[in-house]
């Protein structure tokens, strides 16, 4: 018997050793950091050719058109600036992309949002994860509910999004957080592009 | 018949090819992640990071000074619109350029969150409250005496858990739950005083010492552990754990439930030997990995593992003309002990399946000896449970099915009772080895030679938009309405009811197979997702045997009842 629990507690070892050796390889760990903010455009308009950042500050009168386009939704940070960027192929606008973060149960979450010139959802790509658990949220499968929403839908758990048992705090929080980015960009881009098409 | 020498080199065997098969999946993803291209060295690139930072930052100063210069109203001498944000864009100033700690975050002292001990350290917490009505009458009347009341028509105060989750470093992680069920006080004095108690009409010496202990309810350690990644979402657990058999021992928060009461088999007629929630001591392997669209998930533990425990009563008499040593244990699963009296000797694990959100199919077990190592009887439990949850919109299903087998209970229960009349008897003296023993048992275990059932959960989420106008929707951002249908059945196959031995042999053992079934619809409203209310009517029948299963009055066993009806409310809460 004692020889079965140790040659099971070795078997173990041998394989936990594998797998630490292995990501100990992986210089660029960290764990709640998945995408730099450079990088951040590519990963929802892959297809862009050039990326404007574009940093905008945000005055009243915009923080007054975000806070009403949100609608139910409770965003639990009203950020004072936004890292914008907006995507290109060629000459042509493709998109626009916006950093946003929200409060899962304790710390803040980093987003990505991609949005097309007709107000939609483009993708959703997480940044940062800092929360212990719940992490469900960053995988593609989840996220991929975003695709093609707008303002016009509801973007809520239960409704029109999916759950994720465990990560109820986080999915709310993205969810509202992606209802903001929506809002801004509508308010900071979409809003400006209407208007010039109407001159 | 397998022998006990066999089924542990099974146990064991199964154990290392999932170890095998845990450690493959944790190893692959870290392989993929390996081949990473070199990057050039982290300072030099947050220094250059930071340049662009400054730089964004003075051009979007610059367009905003140039719009107000070239806009007609800027010759006006009116109050410039004063933007938000002043100086610099919070989270990226000289000293936090990264992502780490969030861009709006601040500086490294002004952190969101809502840590209480700084960032490292959060509480948490659930808890939960229910008033039950049913129609369980009084007991039959007996003389003159006054009908005992087997059930009571009140409030119930099913539980508050304190939870602390500390993530000293990104790679370790510290977790704590502590129970306070039914729990209302607990009182102890303990004090010496003189023989004489101080009075000169008691000429006694020596010192007497009194200890006075009251309590009512139940204070425990649900879970403590730590546990340290060796790998992105592969991680080592060492602690007080739970048993990852059947879904709801892990997910034991009530405020995740939405029925006021715990399921036949998980708790009221627990398949399992301990009522969720079960914990054990123990240490293991847990992870999660992304698979296509879903994920797998995985634990798998060694633990101390369930013992049987007793505590008996013994009482020498005269019976009949003749001299009766009478031996009466109350027999009862318990977990494993904490103080290291204990050899390990159980596995338990589970692998979980998500193949799209909202969605996932699970198989677990426990395997482990529970005979306690004075007895000279290896018995063990086996337990297989399948469990699994499918969402489709908003509608929800999730269940559970949970087989164990204990081993033949006769078999046991001759055991025990050949151990405890012979400690009884040298313990007690030369005099009484000449009396008759008798041995009575109270199994308050239960102690059943197999335990098998299932549940069914059946919900549907929804929101009246008209609702929102009303007290119940008013400052809430999602809330929900959730009718909920559930069915519970249990079986529990040989169970021991009565058990007589004499003279080393067992003289009589009573068992018999019984079933029950419980039919709950409910109603609950979540203003959040952490809080709900929920209304719910059971219908509890008897399928087969005598008594039903659930509920057991103390003092008073289980009821003879064909049926019986409860309507339940409650309220559970989580932070």
């Amino acid at each position: 018997m004692i020889t079965r629990q140790f040659a099971l507690a070795a078997s173990a070892l041998v394989w936990l050793q594998a797998c630490g050796n292995v990501y100990a390889g992986d210089k660029d760990f960290t764990p709640r950091i998945y995408i730099e903010i450079n990088e951040a455009p590519r990963a929802v308009f892959p297809g862009a050719t050039r990326f404007e950042r574009k940093d905008v500050v945000v005055t009243k009168e915009m923080s007054q058109n975000i806070r009403a386009r949100v609608g139910q939704a409770k965003p639990t940070i009203w950020e004072t600036s936004y890292i914008t960027f907006i995507a290109k192929k060629d000459t042509a606008v493709i998109g626009y992309a916006i950093i946003c973060e929200e409060i899962g149960k304790h710390y803040p979450m980093t987003f990505i949002v991609g949005v097309t010139p007709a107000g939609q959802i483009e993708d959703v790509a997480i940044l940062a994860y800092r929360e212990p658990y719940g992490g469900e949220v960053r995988y593609k499968g989840f996220l991929r509910q975003f695709q093609k929403k707008s303002l016009k839908n509801p973007i809520m758990p239960y409704k029109d999004i999916v759950n994720v048992t465990g990560a109820t705090l986080s999915v709310r929080a993205l969810t509202r957080g992606v209802r903001k980015a929506l809002a801004a960009v509508q308010t900071i881009y979409l809003d400006e592009t209407a208007k010039a098409g109407g001159k | 018949m397998e022998s006990p020498n066999h089924r542990s080199t099974c146990v064991a065997i199964l154990a290392l090819l999932l170890v095998f098969l845990f450690g493959t999946c944790a190893a692959l993803p870290c392989l993929a992640a390996a081949e990473e291209p070199h990057a050039p060295p982290d300072s030099v690139r947050a220094e250059i990071e930071q340049l662009r930072s400054q730089i964004r930052l003075l051009e979007a100063r610059m367009e905003a000074l140039s719009q107000q210069r070239t806009s007609p109203a800027a010759e006006k001498p009116v109050p410039a619109e004063t933007p938000l944000m002043v100086e610099s864009v919070p989270g990226r100033g000289q000293t936090d350029t990264s992502l780490y700690y969030g861009l709006s975050a601040g500086s490294p002292e002004k952190r969101y969150g809502r840590g209480v001990f700084g960032d490292m350290v959060k509480i948490g917490g659930y808890g939960s409250f229910r008033y039950e009505a049913n129609n369980i009458d009084k007991a039959p009347q007996v003389g003159d005496l006054p009908r005992a009341q087997r059930s009571a028509n009140g409030f119930d105060f099913r539980r508050f858990v304190l939870t602390t989750d500390i993530s000293p470093n990104d790679r370790l992680r510290i977790y704590s739950e502590i129970e306070y069920e039914r729990f209302s006080k607990l009182e102890l004095a303990r004090t010496a005083i003189p023989e004489n108690l101080g009075s000169p009409g008691r000429p006694r010496a020596g010192t007497r010492f009194i200890q006075e202990t009251e309590g009512r309810g139940e204070l425990g350690i649900e879970q403590a552990w730590a546990q340290y990644n060796v790998a992105r979402d592969v991680g080592i657990r060492v602690g007080v754990v739970l048993p990852p058999v059947g879904r709801l021992n892990t997910l034991h928060d009530d405020d995740y439930w939405d029925l006021p009461r715990r399921t036949l088999v998980d708790r009221g007629a627990s398949v399992l030997p301990i009522p969720a929630a079960w914990r054990e001591l123990g240490a293991g392997l847990v992870g999660k990995h992304a698979l296509g669209a879903g994920f797998i998930n995985y634990q798998f533990y060694v633990v101390n593992g369930v013992t049987l425990d007793f505590s008996h009563e013994v009482t020498a008499g005269l019976r009949s003309g003749r001299g009766l040593l009478a031996v009466e244990p109350e027999i009862h699963f318990d977990n494993g002990p904490f103080n290291g009296s204990q050899s390990t000797r159980a596995v338990t694990w589970r692998l979980g399946l998500s193949p799209k959100l909202g969605s996932e199919i699970a198989l677990s077990g426990y395997h482990g000896r529970y005979t306690p190592s004075y007895l000279n009887l290896n018995t063990g439990l086996n337990s297989v449970a399948l469990d699994g949850k499918f969402t489709y919109r908003r509608f929800e299903a999730e269940g559970e099915f949970i087989y164990s087998d204990y081993g033949r209970m006769r078999g046991v229960v001759g055991a025990i009772a050949r151990q405890l009349v012979t400690s009884t008897v040298e313990t007690l003296g030369s005099e009484t080895r000449e009396l008759e023993t008798e041995v009575e048992l109270e199994a308050s275990g239960p102690l059943t030679n197999q335990r098998y059932g299932f549940w069914l959960d059946l919900k549907y989420r929804f929101w009246p938009e008209f609702l929102n106008r009303t007290f119940l929707g008013r400052g809430f951002e999602n809330p929900q309405l959730i009718p909920i249908f559930r069915y519970d059945r249990v079986w529990f196959n040989g169970l021991v009811t009565d058990f007589r031995f004499k003279d080393r042999a067992i003289t009589r053992l009573d068992s018999e197979n019984l079933s029950q079934d419980r039919i709950t619809t409910g109603l609950s409203y979540r203003p959040i997702s952490s809080v709900v209310v929920t209304a719910a009517y059971e219908h509890n029948h008897r399928r087969q045997g005598s008594t039903l299963i659930f509920p057991r009055s103390i003092g008073l066993g289980r009821l003879p009842d064909r049926s019986y009806d409860s309507l339940v409310l409650g309220m559970s809460f989580g932070f």
